[in-house]
């Protein structure tokens, strides 16, 4: 049973042998491994704690309950979209079960560049498998592959481009399409519905609606943290704080920064909250004689790798799939007002969208706002913002090649090709910061791992280098940008690393 | 542009204000609800600002834009929603002049309004440019939220018939 802090009226100390901050896909394995492991685990949420039952598949009522600021939260110049969970279950709750390990060519990077040790193909394979197996990871079946994505598959083939189908962690999907706000058939096999409930099963306290703001500790030891309960619209209720040995931050490269920075942990090097990487990501519209209907069915199950180069230094780090919304999301994507953007709507249904996501190389960093709230520095590089552009070039010759009969760049102003050879002008400029609406679902690399203290900000352990039984296990690990969808690779390295923090809290 | 929201905003917000208040000295008239509104969180210039912009980024459909933003800013941070008042008054206040009119947004016709909004989407602030996709997107969201919306999109909403409890 989740514990509600909204419940809470009176200050609250507890103790435990590992608190963990965040139970997203890092805090959530962390919960159910140090568990198993025999540890005390408190695990503290900030979002609320929610069910199947709660999830109404709607844009207006989900979104303010499971993204963080409504699923408003911005870069600081407000050119890019930032989204992040909030709920029990994390980001694992609205995304959209996408399962992908970490790639060789990554990991051998961190390996040689990030002093990362410990880490490599061969070590985390049986770890990758065990994840990969308690999730129910599986091919998507192609019987299964909605409208838009067939316009993907049809577009790569038509092109005799790199491409293929996309593995999920999914059991029982009734295809409703709704996935990005919640599934009310609990058919995700994520960190709410698998693994919060196991550590629960194990004696773990797993507490919704408390926001921890700061990490105790001396500077060289961590000793737990404090936060406040939260009431109905964030009201403070009570004050929260828990004693532990073992400290986890989880919550997000975003959050688990940010907490980073509020608690002033030793930075002898200035790496706190620095090196943000976000895979940014760009949409394109293809307009078709048949309807495509691309809201029903699972919404991604199909990729094109063609523009997908892992390898250091390359310059082909486009990722493209599909992306579709619902009609609040498609209306504020769709370019224009009144008649104009009208006149788009009502052609909804023969719309198919693809989205360019960038394997990035700029650094951005998260500092903290004067209201303490984490505040998201990131502007695209040139290099950048020309991989971006290819990726929309890439997207709209996808999309004619797939059928379309009219591609639209929601660039500002918009931009609508009716022939595949006006492509080529598209200018690089479109994929500039404010040059179109772009988002980005993947923020990490904010604490680094590596055993290099003027580098990283954790060893490759996971625990920080200056401050004993802090951990790090989320997205923040990660040193640099992976190129695709992260959760497995969360839980993979938090599933992995949860044995030192079982050590250092004095559990098997 | 780069440039801190937060700063350009109140600075912007400040600005408008300032100017705005001068114009309103000069030429007198409120704002004034209609009949039935209650509002909980906006100051009646903001309701009739956002109905304003939420008319015209909607036409021809309508949506009760006002009420709808009422509701919204009182689940902002602070911050977000000093932001979004900032470029409220903006919009109001110092684009008309800005695009060559000198009545305020709201008391502009519809050919007028949508030209100040049209230069505000493509201003070359890239912050404008960003604060106007947060206007448009709070007016879309007023709009299909709607099961009523839905129906003209073919498109058949949730499947579920519940709410969060």
């Amino acid at each position: 049973m989740i514990e509600l802090g909204r419940r809470l009226r009176t200050a609250q100390r507890w103790t435990a042998d590992v608190v963990i901050v965040g139970t997203g896909a890092g805090g959530g394995m962390a919960a159910s491994q140090l568990a198993r492991r025999g540890a005390r685990v408190i695990a503290l949420e900030e979002g609320p704690s929610l069910s199947a039952r709660d999830m109404s598949q709607r844009e207006d009522e989900m979104m303010p309950l499971l993204y963080q600021d409504r699923g408003g939260r911005c870069t600081a110049d407000l050119a890019i979209r930032v989204i992040g969970g909030r709920t029990v279950g994390g980001s694992t709750v609205h995304n959209i079960n996408l399962c992908k390990r970490l790639a060789p060519e990554i990991l051998d990077h961190w390996a040689r560049e990030h002093q990362v040790s410990g880490l490599s193909e061969a070590e985390l394979r049986p770890v990758f498998e065990s994840v990969e197996r308690d999730l129910s990871v599986s091919t998507i079946d192609p019987q299964r592959r909605n409208a838009n994505n067939r316009v993907l598959q049809r577009g790569v083939e038509a092109l005799g481009w790199k491409g293929g189908p996309l593995m999920h962690n999914r059991v029982g999907c009734q295809g409703s399409g709704f996935c990005e706000i919640g599934c009310p058939y609990d058919a995700k096999q994520n960190a709410a519905k698998v693994l919060i409930p196991d550590a629960v099963d194990r004696g773990a306290r797993v507490v919704s609606d408390v926001r921890v703001t700061r990490v105790l500790h001396d500077g060289r030891r961590a000793r737990g943290v404090v936060g406040v309960a939260l009431g109905e619209g964030g009201r403070p209720l009570a004050d929260v704080r828990v004693d532990a040995g073992a400290v986890v931050l989880a919550g997000s490269a975003i959050g688990s920064a940010a907490l980073a920075l509020a608690s002033h942990l030793p930075d002898p090097h200035a790496r706190l909250g620095r090196g943000l990487r976000m895979h940014p990501g760009v949409a394109v519209a293809g307009l078709f004689d048949e309807r495509i209907e691309g809201w029903r069915g699972i919404p991604q199950s199909y990729e094109c790798t063609e523009l997908l180069d892992l390898s250091p230094g390359s310059d082909r780090r486009i990722w493209i799939t599909t992306a579709f919304a619902h009609p609040i999301g498609a209306a504020i994507m769709l370019p224009g007002f009144g008649e104009k953007h009208r006149a788009w709507m009502l052609r909804y249904p023969q719309i198919a969208v693809l989205t360019a996501m960038l394997h990035d190389q700029t650094e951005g960093s998260v500092t903290l706002a004067r209201d303490g709230r984490p505040r998201i520095e990131y502007v695209l590089s040139p290099s950048d913002s020309e991989q971006l552009a290819r990726g929309v070039r890439a997207c709209a010759r996808l999309l004619f090649a797939a059928g379309a009969r009219e591609v639209l760049v929601t660039s500002l102003p918009p931009i609508t090709l009716t022939r595949a050879d006006q492509i080529d002008a598209i200018p690089s400029s479109v994929a500039r910061p404010h040059g179109m609406p772009m988002a980005a679902v993947h923020p990490m690399g904010t604490l680094r791992l590596g055993d290099d203290p003027r580098r990283a900000v954790v060893r490759s352990s996971g625990e920080h280098h200056q401050v004993q039984g802090l951990f790090v296990l989320d997205g923040s690990l990660f040193p640099t940008s992976i190129g695709g969808p992260p959760q497995i690779g969360i839980y993979t390295l938090s599933r992995h690393l949860s044995r030192h923090v079982a050590a250092r809290a004095g559990a098997v | 542009m780069r440039a801190d929201r937060r700063h350009f905003l109140r600075l912007t917000s400040v600005a408008s204000l300032a100017i705005g208040g001068g114009i309103a000295l000069v030429r007198g008239g409120g704002y004034s609800l209609p009949p039935g509104v209650t509002l909980a969180e906006l100051a009646p210039w903001q309701w009739v600002v956002f109905d304003a912009v939420g008319a015209r980024i909607l036409a021809p459909e309508r949506a009760d834009v006002g009420s709808f933003a009422d509701a919204y800013v009182a689940g902002l941070a602070p911050r977000d929603r000093d932001d979004l008042m900032g470029l409220l008054a903006y919009v109001e206040h110092l684009a008309p002049l800005a695009a060559g009119f000198g009545p305020r947004f709201s008391q502009l016709g519809p050919e007028q309004q949508d030209r100040v909004l049209e230069a505000i989407e493509r201003h070359p602030i890239g912050l404008l440019r960003a604060g106007f996709q947060a206007l448009k997107a709070l007016a879309l969201m007023a709009h299909y939220r709607r099961d009523s919306s839905f129906s003209a999109l073919g498109y058949g909403g949730p499947v579920v018939k519940w709410s969060p409890r």
